[in-house]
């Protein structure tokens, strides 16, 4: 990728010269915004790209930088912004990713020194772009057969950032968009474990007030918090943060609403609340309905085939186990149908269930259990409160408490 | 890797009494199978009691401090057996510092190791894991952690080795019996607060090692596990699992067995109690042993007038069975050659 042909070097060395001008503009004027945008490389805006072709013309933009104090005083984070443009435009992310780092670092030790909040913007473009520079470095990196270690790297200069906000002045509340960009690091790395030193630091830290911070963090925040939380079954934690998320989340950011429901859902399933079709539908989650239908009916067999076709999907996203779990829920629904059925023939024998119906149910869907797998699993769902009653042994049936013989789970999860 | 085992001769046969010792458990004798469908006879090796012998160096020597082990109160001596091993010095100093770590360095560096040497490494800590079970000392409990850790400490080492030298298609052999491991280390761990969720750990295990038969296996394990539904848990252990598999799983057991007993004694209709003999068969104990753990568990039988045994639910004295417990092994394991 050669440097723009057409440019000359009168023309790049204006270009550059503006970007300066701009970049020392929005310092004095504290101009944020202004100031995010100029530092938005992978953006691929027209302005940084043709800046970048010029760079790449004019070569030595250290001497340009140098030229005068406006922007002298920024040469360390310009000199890196620039060889990091540049070596972006030319296709080679490991070098940019290297000289973004540099300017990163830079820029921290001014911001360090302006003592309001008002580069904050800027701050979180920086952020961003270091996570996003370091994946596509480290794709590069895995495409040429080495290993990996920019997004680790990004993620330990996050972790720094944090550090500069966790003060008791007014730049405190950008910390929650440094952790959730530390958030979504570290679960494109797989150290999630990693998460629980930023989420003690924002939960339990007295310089932090929640409701303090923006709303669109706090969002992205609960969402992950509480992703962590279906991945450890606390149901109830996941339920109120992700539930969080999806309350406050923008309604017409379709994507991350769809997002949240992704996780939601096998919360709610697991507490004993089904979405309706149209939910599933709007968002286009169908790879639930199957499941969902299989509660309702209690249907085993759909519930297991439902899991094996998106096996991949479920495991994926780490709710597969959770979804496995809802088994018990389903036998529950099986035999209260068989119940109903049974009342609705002769009520005042419908509360004994013969476990040889049970089997017999099972084998309609394609299912084989003997009567003690069957026994198995009634005594679990009575010892788990699924069921109301007792088995007879000798006799082989179950008899059902007359009174509210199939409790509803009422938001809570199944004992375990 | 395995061939390298058979290489070395047999050790002094000195050491080569114990495998066939008195052992509390049915299965030490009992041969395993692999798990469905694995046709390569990967652990014809425990077919034979006596190919332990040449199993592992240096060899702990709990297998002969077993029948001496209430006697003692020190921990299983460390005792090097092979005599490739190192010099005399060097044993002793291992023997009396139990350090293992040199057996892991691939050529003598301390930086570089093989995934084989992980290998025989976590096969190592599983089979102690399975010695420690039934070790009743009472300092047992430290060694068992110790253990525990190392065993993790070498899986996560063998999977790192993996995953740094995959290529893109194949797996290497071992790969899905050690991930197995893994799941089946975790059975209880997805809904512990600072246990490494299962749910995680399967984001990143590759699809054809999802899809393994020693995979599978450990999913319905872990599946029934979380169900509880402790027929088809025990069912499919005793019939699927390797040894080392069954090793991992023994703990686990013991709770299954003691969560059937807990289901039966609060669903059980009072008038019905539920006859020994069948419960023997569903939890796949000897009636002497499930005799004695329903004891340990605070729960009576009763005997009619034929002398047949059962037991009634309802009881309130149930408990957690307190100390070492102990594993009662599986009863009618078939044998390994169908």
């Amino acid at each position: 990728m050669a440097a723009y042909p057409g440019m000359s070097m009168g023309e790049a060395h204006r270009r550059i010269t503006e970007y300066l001008n701009r970049f020392s503009d929005a310092v004095s004027n504290q101009d944020a915004a202004s100031l995010r945008f100029l530092l938005s490389l992978s953006s691929n805006s027209p302005f940084l790209l043709s800046l970048a072709d010029a760079l790449n013309t004019f070569q030595d933009s250290g001497r340009l930088i140098k030229h005068s104090d406006h922007y002298s005083q920024f040469s360390d984070i310009l000199f890196n912004l620039f060889r990091s443009l540049q070596t972006y435009r030319l296709g080679n992310l490991f070098d940019s990713y290297q000289a973004f780092e540099k300017a990163a670092n830079a820029f921290i030790q001014e911001f360090r020194n302006w003592e309001s909040a008002w580069a904050l913007e800027a701050l979180y473009a920086l952020a961003y772009e270091i996570r996003v520079l370091a994946e596509r470095a480290d794709r590069e990196l895995a495409s040429n057969g080495k290993s990996p270690e920019k997004l680790k790297a990004a993620g330990s200069f996050l972790m720094k950032v944090f550090g500069v906000l966790a003060g008791k002045g007014p730049k405190r509340v950008g910390a929650l968009y440094v952790t959730c960009q530390l958030f979504k690091v570290y679960f494109k790395l797989g150290t999630v474990h990693l998460c629980r030193s930023v989420i003690r630091s924002i939960e339990t830290a007295r310089i932090f007030d929640f409701e303090e911070f923006p709303k669109r963090d706090k969002v992205t925040y609960m969402y992950y918090t509480g992703r962590l939380e279906v991945f450890n079954e606390n149901f109830p934690a996941a339920d109120n943060k992700l539930s969080y998320a999806l309350t406050h989340c923008n309604p017409r950011r379709e994507a991350n609403i769809r997002m949240i429901l992704k996780y939601l859902i096998p919360v709610k399933l697991s507490i004993g609340i089904l979405p309706k079709d149209w939910l599933l539908e709007k968002y286009n989650l169908v790879e639930y309905r199957d499941v969902v239908q299989a509660l309702r009916r209690g249907d085993l067999r759909l519930l297991r085939r439902a899991l094996q076709e998106h096996e991949d999907r479920f495991l994926r996203s780490g709710v597969f186990l959770v979804l496995e779990k809802l088994e018990l829920q389903v036998y529950q629904r099986l035999v209260k149908k068989i119940y109903i059925i049974q009342k609705q023939k002769d009520p005042t024998k419908a509360h004994q269930v013969k476990l040889e119906v049970i089997v017999k149910a099972l084998k309609w869907l394609e299912m084989d259990m003997d009567v003690d797998e069957v026994e198995c699993i009634m005594s679990i769902l009575i010892y788990k409160n699924l069921v109301k009653g007792y088995f007879a042994h000798k006799s082989k049936v179950v008899v059902l408490s007359k009174q509210d013989p199939f409790p509803k789970l009422n938001g809570k999860p199944v004992n375990s | 890797m395995e061939k390298s085992y058979r290489h070395r001769p047999n050790p002094s046969s000195s050491s080569s009494s114990s495998s066939s010792s008195s052992s509390s458990t049915h299965f030490r004798s009992q041969k395993f199978r692999s798990n469905p469908t694995t046709k390569d006879g990967k652990f014809t090796k425990y077919n034979n009691p006596n190919a332990r012998e040449d199993f592992v160096k240096p060899r702990r020597a709990s297998q002969q401090a077993q029948q001496h082990v209430d006697d003692s109160s020190n921990l299983p001596v460390l005792l090097g057996t092979c005599p490739f091993m190192c010099p005399v010095a060097e044993r002793t100093q291992r023997e009396r510092l139990r350090d293992l770590a040199v057996f892991e360095r691939l050529d003598g560096n301390p930086r570089k190791t093989s995934s084989d040497l992980a290998v025989k490494k976590v096969r190592f800590h599983v089979m102690s894991l399975h010695k420690l079970q039934s070790c009743t000392n009472e300092n047992i409990s430290s060694v068992h952690y110790l253990n525990m850790e190392q065993l993790t400490k070498a899986l996560t080492t063998l999977f790192n080795l993996y995953d740094a030298n995959r290529s893109s298609e194949s797996i290497n052999e071992n790969e899905a019996e050690f991930h197995s491991f893994y799941v089946l280390l975790h059975l209880g761990s997805n809904s512990q607060p600072t246990g490494e969720s299962l749910s995680l750990w399967f984001r990143q295990v590759p699809i054809p090692i999802i899809k393994s038969k020693e995979m599978c296996f450990a999913r319905r394990i872990l599946r029934f596990f979380r169900m509880g539904n402790y027929k088809r848990f025990l069912l499919t252990t005793a019939a699927e699992a390797s040894f080392l598999q069954y090793c991992i799983i023994e703990p686990y057991i013991i709770e299954v067995r003691e969560l059937a007993l807990s289901c039966i004694n609060n669903g059980g209709y009072k008038l019905h109690p539920y006859p020994l003999t069948h419960l023997s068969k569903l939890l796949m104990m000897k009636e002497s042993d499930l005799v004695s753990f329903c004891g340990a568990c605070g729960l009576e039988m009763v005997t009619d007038e034929v002398g047949n045994k059962s037991l009634p639910s309802k009881q309130t004295t149930f408990c957690s069975p307190k100390g070492g417990s102990q594993s009662y092994g599986f009863l009618n394991l078939e044998p390994f050659e169908r």
